[in-house]
């Protein structure tokens, strides 16, 4: 078993590839296809692109943790922790996208609609003064949606 | 992301190699955006990528809508399998005109 690693990250977008190359780094050996591997960069680029936009307003610089700890499936547990305010990205209503007309599609929430339907299970809690997000991935799932 | 563009017939294709994640995203709104108006047809090679976020989705969605405002058109291809499944997922399957291969649609009928 792959033991538990941890990346630290800056509020900046910048930050985005080497958060892709710390999932792939720890997940090919895990026996993961790189199509896999793409669905759980996915999921955390979505999830750390809302932390470092919306969750810190001060113009400071603020760090925040991404977890990363395989389980059999392979998959991978991952732990997104910030110090910025309370948020549950999960408490938004998931965007209607049956529509196959433009006009109608929402703009919004899609990037937690991709974490939901990419991810085996998502879940929020905010501990202490932390947002921690706990997503549950397993390579070749979950079933197409 | 690496786009290249090329003008066959009466289209303009850009072909996109790389990941349409922020950055990408960001470098495709730019590359797209002298080629909205006018009525163009506008093609998207998608051949050499593989991963697309969010933004990259919310890019498309605007620039599908501006095309088709000034009554153009906007067509996305060659996408791999695994590329196509995020788009399924995003429910934005049905939403564009996707043609495998792109080909068939820039040296169809106009």
């Amino acid at each position: 078993m792959t033991a538990r690693q941890t990346i630290q990250l800056r509020n900046d977008l910048a930050e985005i590839p080497r958060l892709a190359n710390f999932v792939d780094g720890y997940c090919r050996p895990l026996g993961a296809s790189s199509d896999d591997i793409n669905g759980l960069q996915l999921a955390l680029e979505e999830v750390v692109t809302n932390v470092i936009v919306h969750g810190f307003d001060d113009g400071g610089v603020h760090h925040f943790t991404v977890d990363l700890e395989a389980i059999p499936g392979p998959g991978v547990i991952a732990v997104v922790t910030d110090d910025a305010a309370a948020y549950d990205p999960l408490a938004r209503a998931a965007p209607d996208i049956s529509s196959s007309s433009i006009e109608e599609r929402p703009i919004g929430g899609l990037g937690v609609h991709l974490i939901r339907a990419l991810m085996k299970s998502v879940a929020y809690e905010r501990r202490g003064d932390r947002n921690v997000l706990t997503m549950e991935w397993v390579a070749g799932g979950p079933p197409r949606s | 992301m690496q786009i290249t563009v090329t003008t066959p017939g009466a289209w303009t294709v850009l072909r996109l190699e790389g990941k349409i994640d922020n950055a990408g995203s960001d470098e495709l709104k730019a590359a797209l955006a002298p080629h909205l108006g006018g009525g163009k047809s506008v093609a998207l090679d998608f051949s050499g990528t593989d991963y697309i976020a969010s933004v990259g989705f919310r890019v498309l969605m605007q620039a599908y809508k501006e095309v088709h405002a000034a009554k153009g058109r906007l067509v996305l291809g060659n996408m791999s399998p695994a590329l196509r499944r995020f788009f399924d997922i995003a429910g934005l399957g049905a939403v564009f005109k996707i043609a495998n291969p792109l080909d068939a649609v820039i040296n169809g009928a106009p």
